[in-house]
């Protein structure tokens, strides 16, 4: 029997009988369509936090100061004064063109502003010039403070978008007066307030929030200025942070890294290490882990549905063998063999969840449609490699669960067919 | 005799267990050889084997013991294939309940054997051309509901001729007929046996058996009689006589 009959008997036996494949073909739907759903939703979100980390800049190696330990003893490691600007310095001598960019950052902590008439509170932090290489963060207006502001510590900054509308408005900062206010208070009584101006040079380009925190909302000023007339550290530095030339030189750099500080800081067990290096694929790679177990999860629980479909499949597929004896007599005296019917059942089959396995694909493309009207910041995301596991899985099932009905069928006694009534 | 005999039988018998303890012995030893060209009917009453020695000579089931040679070929040795092949190619089945598949339209009915011939080398021009042979030629699209049982009956018959076989077979086929439309039947199968084509017919009706050329009474599972028929009754006579016209 060739294909084509094969396929066209297949087709006017679903067609026969409507109402029937249709909802036998329903569960299949249903199924597809929920594991398609379901691995969309759970892409989405792994999707989203894998951008949120790449918003912070992409191939990103963190140094951070990490506590000595003494006799168990542990200090605390933001208070560690150990990495310093010219270790930067150092880093990016040695590694040269080995290394796309390179900045250091000291934390200045929070800051009254006073600006365009208006107070606002806010994050200050110290940055050298390749901020925005490093990033992947240019200015909206303005321009970044360069090596020349850092090298003579000026008081000029550079402000996130939301701190700009919030202070001045529509107006644009660039070229105004910010200033940067803190009280304290005096041990002779009442409070005093220090007060600081700063030129703002920059806007940053806005990049929405983060893990519910605003990055928009943030003023940079050179390393130097807040070391020296901010915070009153004047050596250390809280991160030194590089950009790998790709991800794959990841690896390379961050040992390389290690290797520059540990002899810098005199230290020859890598255990003992003053310093932290953290490699941001080892970040993603972790948050992939916990995404890809959710995003399995959400498929597993398609894939029940899928599974109940496909016994849907198998029972209306008995039910029809039962139905069509007499039918399956009259093939074989006419000369169909086993193998003839058996295709012919299980092409039935597969066409019926090949059919159900489409149409799921078309209402999980609705399902994700709608998620997305309904959540709109999770980037729901319907790959090809889910859309051909789909159609392959429903054609799987048609014929695993079509397989044991079209043996039944194949396996039936001529004469026994016939005289079925 | 028996170097041109198109089906050989010798000692065949066949057991079925019918339920649990019931045991029928169906055919008890039977010998029969039918040449090319013949025009046999098979009759006997009920429970007298001859439904199961259709089935054998049908190739649709095998016997316990003996030996069934068709066309030379020892069936009991063949697979489920190879008789598959046998029942495509060169037996074609008349059964008394018509067996046309109802989904299909008479023309798409006929086909059915090509379907699994393998040749499927100008299957509708062929299946048109066997439609003619018994008539139908213009019922074609026709569902087996849309039409009368000796219409259908018909279009059984041209699905049998499709593959120009050795042997038609016909299992009761004037059973559940009229009397008109058994004897147009009928007439069909005369035109096709003196064309030289071989038939064998099981029956229990002695005047649809007067149309053959031999009879084979069966009793208790063996072969009782064996002989020709001497007043032949020709259908195409009885037809233009009006048989069944009025009724």
């Amino acid at each position: 029997m060739r294909f084509g009959d094969s396929f066209r008997e297949g087709i006017r036996s679903i067609a026969v009988n409507k109402l029937r494949s249709s909802l036998t073909m329903l569960g299949v739907i249903i199924g597809v369509a929920a594991v398609i759903a379901m691995v969309a939703v759970g892409n989405g979100a792994s999707q989203q936090v894998q951008d949120t980390i790449l918003s912070l800049g992409s191939n990103l190696i963190t140094v951070s100061p990490q506590a000595l330990t003494q006799d168990q003893l542990r200090g605390a490691g933001a208070q560690s004064q150990n990495l310093t600007l010219d270790d930067m310095t150092a880093i990016k001598d040695q590694l040269g063109d080995g290394i796309a960019a390179i900045e250091a950052e000291q934390q200045a902590g929070f800051w009254q502003l006073v600006g365009g008439g208006t107070n606002w509170n806010s994050r200050v932090v110290g940055v050298t010039q390749d901020y925005p290489t490093v990033r992947d963060w240019p200015t909206a207006s303005g321009d970044f403070f360069g090596e020349t502001e850092l090298r003579t510590n000026q008081q000029v900054a550079v402000i996130g978008s939301l701190t700009a509308t919030t202070l001045f408005g529509d107006t644009d900062p660039v070229g105004q007066t910010l200033q940067l206010r803190q009280v304290f208070q005096d041990p002779r009584g009442g409070g005093r307030a220090r007060v600081i101006n700063f030129k703002i040079v920059g806007v940053l380009e806005s990049k929405g929030s983060t893990f519910g925190f605003n990055r928009d909302d943030q003023v940079l000023v050179p390393t130097t200025t807040a070391q020296r007339v901010l915070t009153g550290r004047t050596q250390s530095v809280n991160s030194i942070v590089i950009k790998a030339t790709s991800s794959d030189a990841m690896t390379q750099t961050t040992n390389d890294v290690r290797e520059i500080l540990l002899t810098r800081h005199k230290i020859s067990d890598p255990a003992n290490a003053d310093f932290q290096v953290l490699n941001q694929n080892d970040t993603l790679s972790a948050l992939s882990a916990v995404t890809a177990t959710f995003t399995l999860l959400l498929g597993a629980i398609g894939g029940i549905s899928l599974l109940v479909g496909g016994i849907g499949i198998m029972n209306i597929m008995l039910v029809s063998v039962n139905e069509r004896t007499r039918e399956i007599g009259i093939r074989k005296a006419v000369g169909g063999r086993r193998r003839d019917i058996l295709s012919q059942f299980l092409i039935e089959a597969v066409t019926l969840t090949g059919t159900g396995g489409l149409l799921g694909i078309l209402l999980g493309w609705a399902i994700t449609v709608v998620v997305k009207q309904i959540q709109s910041g999770v980037p729901i995301a319907i790959t090809p490699g889910t859309v051909a596991v789909a159609v392959g899985v429903s054609v799987a099932i048609g014929v695993i669960f079509g397989l044991y009905p079209a043996m039944r069928a194949a396996r039936l006694h001529p004469i026994e067919a016939l005289r079925y009534e | 005799m028996s170097e041109a005999a198109l089906l050989e039988l010798r000692g065949i018998t066949k057991t079925y267990v019918m339920g649990k303890d019931v045991v029928v012995q169906a055919l008890r030893g039977v010998d029969l050889d039918i040449r090319r060209g013949e025009f046999v009917a098979i009759m006997g009453p009920s429970g007298s084997g001859k439904s199961t020695m259709m089935n054998i000579v049908g190739c649709l089931d095998v016997p316990d013991t003996g030996s069934y040679r068709f066309g030379g070929v020892e069936v009991r040795t063949l697979d489920d294939d190879a008789l598959a092949a046998i029942r495509n190619k060169r037996i074609g089945f008349v059964f008394q309940t018509f067996n046309l598949l109802p989904r299909l339209n008479a023309l798409e009915n006929v086909e059915l054997p090509l379907v699994y011939g393998g040749d499927g080398h100008n299957r509708r021009e062929r299946a048109l051309e066997a439609l003619r042979i018994v008539g139908l030629g213009d019922r074609t699209r026709h569902r087996p509901s849309e039409m009368s049982g000796g219409q259908q009956q018909r279009v059984a018959i041209a699905r049998a001729l499709l593959n120009d076989p050795d042997l038609v077979l016909a299992d009761e086929p004037t059973g559940n007929l009229d009397s008109r439309s058994s004897a147009e039947i009928l007439a069909i199968f005369q035109r096709l046996n003196e064309e030289g084509r071989t038939v064998v017919m099981v029956t229990h009706e002695p005047d649809v058996a007067e149309h053959c050329k031999r009879i084979v009474r069966m009793r208790d599972g063996v072969v009782q009689h064996d002989e020709p028929v001497l007043k032949r009754r020709r259908a195409e006579d009885e037809l233009a006589l009006g048989v069944g016209a009025t009724a």
